[in-house]
């Protein structure tokens, strides 16, 4: 939820990578339906202006949040 | 009149009509529409998407200030979801291409959402799709034109029946009509069974067939402290549980005079009772119910809560959270007891046969390092700032104690080579649940600092019996001759090495046992908060002497009726009157 409500503030194109399959980083239902899938590497991918703030908030997000180890 | 028996997750009893929530089946016109007619299609889904919206926020908005936060934060995921623009354009995708009505083409889209997360084994996942069900159904409703909303209509107090209930079903609620719950299915870690004990509702879940059992309107008792759902209860019946009622109110209308009364049988012994907790917020309902700690805070329920592994962070905060409302009284904390069905996809490759006895509980643990280590530290983080205890689960060998006080150690050193305050010795105590070490508990003994008797699984494993199994649950029995002697032959054993020995499990608030349990030696008893002023009263109300006697005569019984029928015959009035 905090993780697709992150990618919405940013006006570039957020998508999520994992296990070879793709999700629109703003919406909740392919987020998480590929949270369903299996495969652990998560790739961040956005394209557009604010692209590379929008890969870091979310990068950190992620550090921060799920990835305790 | 007919009884039900299911799972109790929230303590009360209540008498009142049976409000039936069938299974909601929509049927779906699966009949195409013309293409021509597909504008009008995606308008009407349009405008039910904005209606079923709508209906969410006028619902969120009615719950504010009535519920925690996370609650109306499942509301606000449906919205987030319902509200999508992809989600749209999926559906609208369907019924212009392939000519599907609205209901058809929102039921298959979502459908298909719901289906391949329930198939998921990360347990957080699957339970996600009773989410998109929720959503689903809410759709539907739009576009049938039902705008009934049945829980919010009621007129009178009335207790729900329920196959199961959706987390938007169990919100919309009103506290003011509803008495009761009653489900087929649901575990006590359902939506249902979570709110309930926050609203403080009595609830029975895993009932099985409460639905085909009762018709609406039927007069039903649930009780919330049995797990039982009564149908169509005859007069004695009725009768016995509204005089207990009365017992109960009175008990809590003295409860304030109870709370600081010490709870000491009429010869001075004294007794101390802790509270079972599953989240910090209980803390405060134990300690106003007059517990003198908690002797139990079953941390798996972090789990469920945050939806997955708790982080480190969010440990150390409940953790801190519940030892600060305590004070200087102590809290005890079990190690994760997952396992079985709380399992999440990464941990879990296939299916055991036999759950209760693979790869659970400490075990589990063991198997996954990383949830283990983050646990500990905040336990020991935590144990800076309170009067915390460490107790872990399902242990059935004394190497498995050696491993765990090496990881301890471990831990504590790490923390402590990164600066952060660790005490030197925090409490290590161990549930005695198997019956390996409830019939060799010696060497246990000399390794740990106290027991906890959990009776649910010891009962379990000692018997043979799966407790919410129909078919067997009357087997399950914590009177049988077998058991009393565990019970014994621990407490002989931690009497003679001096180690505190406790008992946790759901023997401990259930009156018909208090005397046997004072009586076999038991100083310490661990329970659900809302017991505790009925064991008070009971305690309060009998001889240590008488017990002990009583005790003493049980233990030479040959079987688990004749130990009943000797309890319930030796019943103080007091306890007496706390039995339906």
């Amino acid at each position: 939820m905090q993780f697709v409500e992150t990618a919405s503030r940013f006006d570039a194109d957020v998508y999520l990578e994992r296990g070879g399959n793709c999700a629109d980083a703003k919406s909740i239902m392919e987020v998480l339906m590929l949270a369903a899938e299996n495969g652990s590497d998560l790739l961040i991918k956005a394209d557009g202006e604010d692209a590379e703030a929008a890969v870091e908030a979310l990068s950190q997000l992620v550090a921060s949040k799920f990835d305790e180890e | 009149m007919e009884i039900l028996r299911g799972i109790a997750v929230s303590p009360g009893v209540t008498i009142n009509p049976a409000f039936l929530i069938g299974r909601q089946e929509f049927v779906i016109p699966t009949s195409m529409v013309d293409t021509s007619q597909a504008d009008k299609e995606i308008a009407r889904l349009k405008e039910a998407i904005d209606a079923a919206a709508d209906n969410i926020r006028e619902l969120r908005g009615r719950l504010a200030g009535t519920l925690t936060e996370r609650y109306v934060g499942i509301l606000d995921a449906h919205l987030a979801i319902l509200t999508e623009e992809n989600l749209f354009n999926e559906i609208a995708e369907l019924i212009r291409k392939q000519g599907f009505s609205a209901e058809h083409a929102a039921s298959r889209v979502l459908g298909e959402y719901a289906r391949q997360l329930s198939s998921v084994e990360d347990p957080y996942l699957s339970q996600r799709s009773q989410d998109i069900f929720d959503i689903q159904r809410r759709l539907l409703k739009e576009l049938a034109g039902e705008k009934d909303e049945p829980l919010k209509d009621l007129t009178g107090p009335v207790a729900v029946v329920a196959h199961d209930l959706t987390p938007s079903e169990t919100l919309s609620l009103d506290r003011e009509k509803i008495a009761g719950f009653a489900t087929d299915a649901g575990g006590s870690t359902s939506h249902t069974a979570i709110l309930a004990k926050a609203l403080g509702i009595p609830a029975v879940v895993g009932l099985g067939r409460a639905t085909s059992s009762v018709a609406g309107g039927d007069l039903v008792i649930v009780d919330g402290y049995k797990g039982l759902l009564i149908v169509d209860p005859d007069d004695a019946t009725v009768e016995r549980y509204r005089s207990s009622m009365a017992e109960i109110d009175i008990a809590d209308r003295s409860l304030g005079e109870l709370r600081d009364l010490p709870a000491e049988t009429t010869d001075g012994r004294r007794i101390e009772l802790y509270g079972n907790i599953e989240l910090p917020e209980e803390v405060r309902t134990a300690v106003h119910n007059g517990a003198a700690g908690v002797g139990l805070f079953r941390t798996e329920f972090l789990f469920l809560q945050a939806g997955r592994e708790p982080s480190e962070e969010d440990q150390f905060f409940a953790y801190l959270h519940a030892a600060e409302e305590l004070g200087n009284m102590p809290l005890t904390i079990r190690t994760f007891d997952l396992g079985g069905e709380k399992v999440t996809a990464e941990h879990r490759h296939q299916a055991e046969r036999n759950p209760a006895l693979g790869c659970r509980s400490i075990r589990f643990s063991f198997e996954n390092p990383g949830m283990f280590r983050s646990q500990l530290r905040a336990i020991l983080r935590a144990a800076a700032h309170g009067n915390i205890r460490l107790l872990i689960p399902m242990i059935s060998s004394i190497e498995e104690v050696y491993r765990v006080k090496t990881i301890v150690a471990d831990t504590s050193k790490e923390l402590r080579s990164e600066g952060v305050k660790v005490p030197e010795n925090v409490p290590f105590g161990i549930m005695v649940e198997v019956p390996s070490v409830a019939v060799a508990p010696e060497p246990f003994t000399r390794e740990v600092d106290f027991l906890s008797i959990g009776t649910n699984d010891l009962i379990q494993y000692a018997l043979a019996v799966e407790r919410v199994n129909e078919h067997v649950a009357t087997l399950f029995t914590p009177a049988h001759p077998a058991i009393l002697r565990l019970l014994k032959n621990v407490l002989d054993v931690c009497e003679r090495a001096g180690t505190p020995v406790s008992l946790c499990g759901e023997m401990s608030a259930d009156p018909v046992y208090t005397s046997l349990l004072v009586g076999l030696g038991f100083a310490d008893l661990s329970l659900n908060p809302n017991a505790i002023p009925r064991i008070k009263r009971v305690i309060r109300s009998i001889a240590h002497e008488d017990a002990r006697r009583l005790a003493s005569q049980a233990l030479e019984l040959p079987s688990a009726r004749q130990v009943s029928s000797l309890l319930l015959e030796n019943l103080s009035q007091e306890a007496r009157a706390l039995i339906a």
